[in-house]
């Protein structure tokens, strides 16, 4: 065993459900530098360890909870980790990422990641403190709300600051976009983990930690942690007092807020659904993540005309647009109470939002009858929607179809609504329009996961001189380039950001803290006494979209499934950006130049080359 | 004529902290007057809105508009 003094743990926790087994392995120092934690390290075990073709919901599926190299040390904005497993609903590589507590507590207990395999014949939950880990009975949480779990497993173990990372109801009954909560209040929303996790019959994992990863130069962090406590009243007051949901009424004002499906881009109702409203009515509390003052999260309550519970947090702009404006909806105390209850039932808002969007087109274009909607599904009916939340986390009537996704339940009900499904490889989309920022589009047709707004570019950022642009410099983005452009220099744009943040999402580090690239190579400096260069950074981010990459062309995913729906490609017929469409040439040759300045084929697939200078040669062989 | 402004994306950093505010104006002000008159530096601001829709520059402002001022928004 390679011996680790700084950074890293170098212990992977293995836990085999089928045979009720635990045990510890030390990936080594070599690893951990090319690979630094999170989406790279969970790639790299997926790929070497998945049978290609494997059922996402049977046994031989394996589900990696990972933190990064930075996850648990007491850096700004280090709260976050990442869980991924061969997806349920893309059929493809899949992950999600999580602020909060769980993954600090993880790795302060002393592990960098916990793969999960085989499946057990009863409900179950795992419970870690530091070396002790126990697979414990869970029948009794079985059915439960996630409220209900957490409060349960930690009277259990007489412990109230354990850290719970669950699933819900949603998850148990295998809803392909059910979510991972922690803490109640954060979640691994995208690509269906809830529902691995349920498979494997697995309710929750427990963990207590008491030894933090070392930290070579300490005194460094500090100073760069001054840095950020200082200024982030500066840099990120918007998200301290709004949060994300800051978001809504300048998107709307700009014509990209989805509207009633992605049909529209402008919502005549936005004043009542955004941050001003929220601020003003229903907010109770700001809270934060493990290490982080930013404070960005949301407490909501209202006692009328439904209540919603403030154990369940707030809204982020997501759910906001996901479950408000694209369902036609300003009703924001039922926007409120949707978010409630797909956080304790353990839904992805964002996926949820966009199957009732797409429910709502149906019935409204005659594709969908009452009797088989149970409701009348017009946009705008709040009520339709959080009956339909609650179908779709029992698998009830309508619920049933919708449960299995957007791209399967449109498949089913017909060729008419297959343009109408809002997905990319059959994850729904984030809410944000291409026909206000381009290469955001391509960027979703790419993603590894699906549809994705998190590694992924945000034009408008980069559109004019900024604080923003000046950061990302150095990784070679030029520009401001406007928002709307598709060209070559916008794909290396595109190819620089999101590799920047793919490499976020293996420190895992969050985005909203507002660390340039050169300090972050600062910081993992300080935090593992390597030399690390920014070239080392750029490939651990290359590798981390790599792997996923070859792990897809494995599942039998090609070029074809790196799709935008038909409708980004018509103009919108109203508001700011009336008359605005992507053109589908210019996608189809940004697409291909992404393609090449990966070092991929013009079918997306890595030439050897590529694979070489990544030291992924190994792919080659197997 | 007065408008009704609202600051939006933390650029109540250059207004003394103030996100919402009544300003007197003259005829023939502009979206982007508003931004000079409140010393905002232009490079910060994404864009003007008047009364929830983004607008030119140049937009004449008039009598009880509603001016939201934005700085650049990505993710969310």
């Amino acid at each position: 065993m390679m011996y680790m003094e700084y950074g890293f743990q170098n212990r992977l926790l293995r836990v085999n459900l089928t045979e009720g087994s635990t045990s510890v392995e030390a990936p080594g120092e070599a690893f951990y530098r090319k690979h630094i934690g999170g989406r790279a390290l969970i790639a790299h075990y997926l790929y070497k360890e998945l049978e290609p073709g494997l059922e996402a919901l049977g046994p031989k599926n394996k589900l990696i909870f990972a933190g990064g190299v930075l996850t648990g040390t007491p850096l700004v904005g280090s709260g976050k980790n990442s869980v991924g497993a061969k997806s349920p609903l893309t059929g493809a590589y899949g992950d999600s990422e999580a602020g909060g507590f769980f993954g600090a507590e993880l790795r302060r207990a002393g592990y960098d990641a916990i793969i999960i395999e085989g499946k057990s014949d009863h409900p179950v939950y795992i419970s870690i403190v530091d070396d002790q880990v126990e697979i414990r009975d869970a029948s009794h949480l079985w059915g439960q709300s996630t409220g209900f779990v957490q409060d349960a497993i930690r009277k259990e173990q007489s412990e109230p600051y354990m850290r719970v990372a669950q699933i819900g109801v949603a998850g148990e009954n295998l809803v392909k976009f059910a979510c991972i909560t922690n803490d109640l209040k954060h979640f691994y929303g995208r690509s269906g983990m809830g529902a691995v996790m349920g498979s494997k019959m697995l309710r929750a994992i427990a963990v207590k930690g008491s030894r933090p990863p070392k930290i070579a130069k300490p005194e460094v962090l500090q100073e760069l942690n001054k840095f950020m406590t200082q200024n982030w009243p500066t840099m990120a007051a918007s998200l301290h007092e709004n949060g994300t949901s800051a978001t809504l009424l300048a998107l709307n004002a700009a014509g990209g807020l989805p509207t009633r499906n992605f049909q529209e881009g402008h919502f005549e109702g936005a004043e009542n659904i955004g941050a001003p409203q929220m601020n003003a009515t229903i907010l109770k509390s700001r809270e934060g993540c493990f290490a982080c003052p930013i404070r960005c999260k949301r407490v909501v309550e209202a006692n009328g005309p439904v209540y919603v519970d403030p154990a369940y947090g707030g809204p982020e702009y997501e759910t906001l647009a996901a479950l408000g404006s694209n369902c036609g909806i300003d009703d924001l105390v039922r926007v409120a109470k949707g978010n409630e209850m797909c956080n304790s039932l353990g839904l992805d808002t964002i996926s949820t939002g966009v199957a009732i969007s797409f429910a709502m087109e149906c019935y409204e274009k005659g594709y969908l009858s009452q009797e088989q909607a149970g409701c009348e599904l017009k946009f705008g009916n709040a009520e339709a929607m959080l009956f339909l939340i609650s179908q779709i986390a029992n698998r009830q009537g309508l619920g049933q179809l919708l449960a299995e996704g957007t791209r399967a339940a449109s498949q089913e009900l017909g060729v008419k609504t297959h343009d109408l499904a809002m997905e990319v490889k059959g994850q729904e989309l984030p809410m944000h329009e291409p026909r206000l920022k381009a290469a955001l589009g391509v960027g979703y047709a790419v993603s590894p996961t699906g549809a994705d707004h998190c590694h992924n570019i945000h034009d408008t950022i980069f559109a004019q001189p900024s604080s923003s642009l000046e950061a990302v410099r150095p990784l070679g983005v030029t520009g401001p380039l406007p928002a709307d452009e598709l060209s070559t220099d916008k794909a290396r744009m595109l190819v620089a950001i999101s590799t920047w943040r793919h490499f976020t999402n293996c420190t895992v580090t969050c985005y909203f803290v507002p660390w340039t690239p050169e300090q972050m190579q600062a910081i993992i400096q300080a935090v593992t006494g390597w030399n690390f260069s920014m070239l080392e950074l750029m490939d651990v981010g290359k590798r981390a979209v790599t792997l996923p990459r070859l792990f897809n062309l494995r599942e039998g995913l090609t070029g074809k499934d790196d799709y935008l729906k038909p409708r980004f490609f018509e103009p919108f017929k109203s508001g700011p950006l009336a008359g605005k469409a992507l053109n589908r040439e210019q996608f189809g040759a940004t697409l291909q130049d992404y393609y090449g300045i990966m070092g991929w084929d013009d079918q997306g697939r890595p030439l050897s080359g590529t694979l070489k200078a990544l030291g992924l040669e190994w792919v080659l062989k197997e | 004529m007065t408008v009704n402004v609202r600051i939006f994306g933390g650029l109540h950093r250059f207004t003394e902290g103030c996100t919402e505010c009544k300003k007197a104006i003259s005829q023939d002000t502009c979206a982007w007057d508003i931004v000079h008159i409140l010393g905002i530096p232009e490079h910060e601001v994404w864009f003007v809105a008047v009364n929830g829709v983004r607008v030119a520059k140049e937009e004449i402002l008039f009598d009880g508009d509603r001016v939201d001022i934005f700085a650049p928004v990505g993710g969310g």
